[in-house]
């Protein structure tokens, strides 16, 4: 089975995925990760992007053993909900750091990393990791 | 609106069955269904399922089940809400009889996961997350769960034995369950050593993969009396969603759908938690089980698994949980396990059940797709 990955799909997420653009709110201030249109706190439409900063403590996570097709070659994989100074929290992988020294409350911050590779073409998949500060 | 009862329900055995795909599931609970109320015409059929499409390369389901069981050309559909999809086939043929529409329809649920390796099986039931932006990082299900595991067991400092009173009491409910996948006894030191999945979830701690089906005629009360001595009514039901993104919710140890589904569920029924005789809960993984216990009412955030151990929620008390053995020993056949958990409620309160049967004159049945993001609750009463 091919990972099946398609760019555009992967592309119209981009800056959320990549500079991980959130919306934020410009009635009550809300700030909204992964992007949506619509203020969740107060029904206000008019919302504006911004770039967190990255910066952020582990609040839980979970070293993965049996992964999904297409992820193999990668495991274990540690995943972590981290949670970012402005208060914002967001799922990713933890990267550069071995499973067994993980902790809940270690700062992190985000890079760019290869998230998977397409098995028949080649095709690389992108996104955010965190890695130890 | 117009009185919802349960008139007759059937189930399949839950396991692997090589011989048998989602027609041949469904056919046999339907037909047991059928039998109950001598062969009464229904006149739709609702069908709770999830992976038909993805792993069974099967779409247009209602019409399929509908010609294969022999029901006729009537209105038949599936309807899909991940894991949880037959607690909303419920809720949907329950809105087709309330409505008045129609006065005799089936809701079955059926899946058919047993066909490819577990990767393959997993990244159908990944689904259930928001590909985008969890499914998107390659995190499974199993994933997912581990992380609010871990913060349950830090946040209220439980050990992983203590955890472990779960599976253990599930399995020994399942023992006598005829219907169920696992019908074996396991221990604490078993959990503890099984292979470790997304730690700390074990594989003990999971519910397993399985084949199976489950049917139930809903009647109006017009004919529900013609139709059985035995009717149980639908007495009270609720829905609701929360953000799929499951690092958006504010609290992560309890899940906001089932508080609201609940409360729905709690007043239309004019019951409250302590009222309810059976209970049977959406125990995916060990954790889910004693979170949900606290989200219904039934326990005190973070001290279930303490009260589990000292005999809470065994046979006999009130509520009695999982009877079945829940979906971590009867077994989880996704978009069928709502479908299950209320037939077997409807057994326990008539006096039916063929395993563990309690009794009762009230109970309930919670139903989760995702993680906590799609939620029914369903109170029955005798």
């Amino acid at each position: 089975m091919s990972m099946k990955i398609s760019v555009p799909r992967v592309w119209r997420e981009i800056k959320a995925h990549y500079l991980l653009e959130a919306t934020v709110c410009n009635k009550c201030g809300k700030i909204h990760y992964p992007p949506r249109p619509i203020c969740d706190n107060c029904g206000n439409r008019n919302l504006f992007r911004r770039k967190l900063s990255g910066e952020g403590e582990v609040l839980t996570y979970t070293i993965q053993y049996i992964v999904l097709e297409g992820y193999r070659e990668y495991a274990p994989i540690v995943f972590a909900i981290v949670k970012l100074k402005e208060g914002v929290k967001i799922l990713a992988q933890l990267t550069d750091v071995e499973p067994e020294n993980v902790k809940i409350g270690m700062r992190v911050k985000a890079v760019l990393r290869k998230i998977c590779e397409d098995e028949n073409i080649g095709l690389i998949k992108y996104g955010i990791k965190f890695k130890p500060v | 609106m117009v009185k919802v009862y349960i008139v007759g329900v059937g189930l399949t055995k839950i396991g692997r069955f090589f011989d048998k795909g989602l027609r041949e599931l469904f056919a046999e609970a339907a037909f047991k269904a059928l039998d109950e109320i001598g062969n009464e015409t229904v006149q739709a059929l609702v069908i709770g399922n999830m992976t038909s499409s993805s792993l069974g390369e099967q779409d247009n389901l209602g019409a399929l089940l509908a010609d294969y069981a022999g029901l006729g050309k009537i209105p038949a559909f599936k309807v899909e809400a991940a894991c949880g999809s037959g607690g909303v086939a419920v809720y949907t043929g329950y809105s087709l009889v309330a409505s008045g529409m129609f006065d005799i329809v089936m809701v079955g649920g059926v899946e058919k996961e047993t066909e490819y390796p577990t990767r393959i099986v997993s990244k159908a039931l990944a689904q259930a997350a928001d590909a985008e932006y969890e499914l998107f990082h390659g995190i499974s299900f199993t994933g997912l769960n581990a992380l609010v595991m871990r913060m349950y067991m830090n946040e209220y400092n439980v050990s992983r034995d203590e955890m472990s009173i779960w599976p253990v009491l599930m399995h020994k409910n399942a023992v006598k369950n005829p219907y169920a996948q696992f019908r074996f006894e396991i221990t604490k030191e078993q959990v503890a050593k099984s292979m470790m999945v997304a730690d700390p979830i074990r594989l003990l701690d999971s519910s397993p993969i399985g084949d199976g089906a489950a049917a139930l005629i809903l009647a109006s009360d017009k004919v529900a009396k013609k139709l059985t001595d035995t009717p149980i009514e639908v007495a009270g039901l609720g829905m609701a969603t929360d953000h799929i993104y499951v690092a958006y919710r504010e609290n992560i140890l309890s899940f906001k759908a089932t508080i609201l589904a609940a409360k729905k569920a709690y007043e239309t029924a004019k019951v409250c938690p302590k009222n309810i005789d059976v209970a049977e809960v959406h125990d995916a993984f060990t954790v889910l089980g004693f979170m949900n216990l606290e989200d219904l009412g039934f326990s005190e955030r973070g001290k279930t698994p303490k009260l589990m151990d000292e005999g809470r929620f065994w046979p006999g008390d009130k509520p009695t949980v999982n009877p079945s053995g829940g979906l971590k020993a009867r077994g989880h056949p996704v978009g069928a396990t709502g479908v299950y958990q209320v037939a077997e409620v409807v057994m326990q309160l008539r006096g039916d059940f063929p395993g563990v049967n309690v009794g009762g004159d009230i109970g309930l049945a919670q139903s989760i797709g995702g993680l906590g993001t799609t939620v029914t609750v369903i109170i029955l009463k005798r």
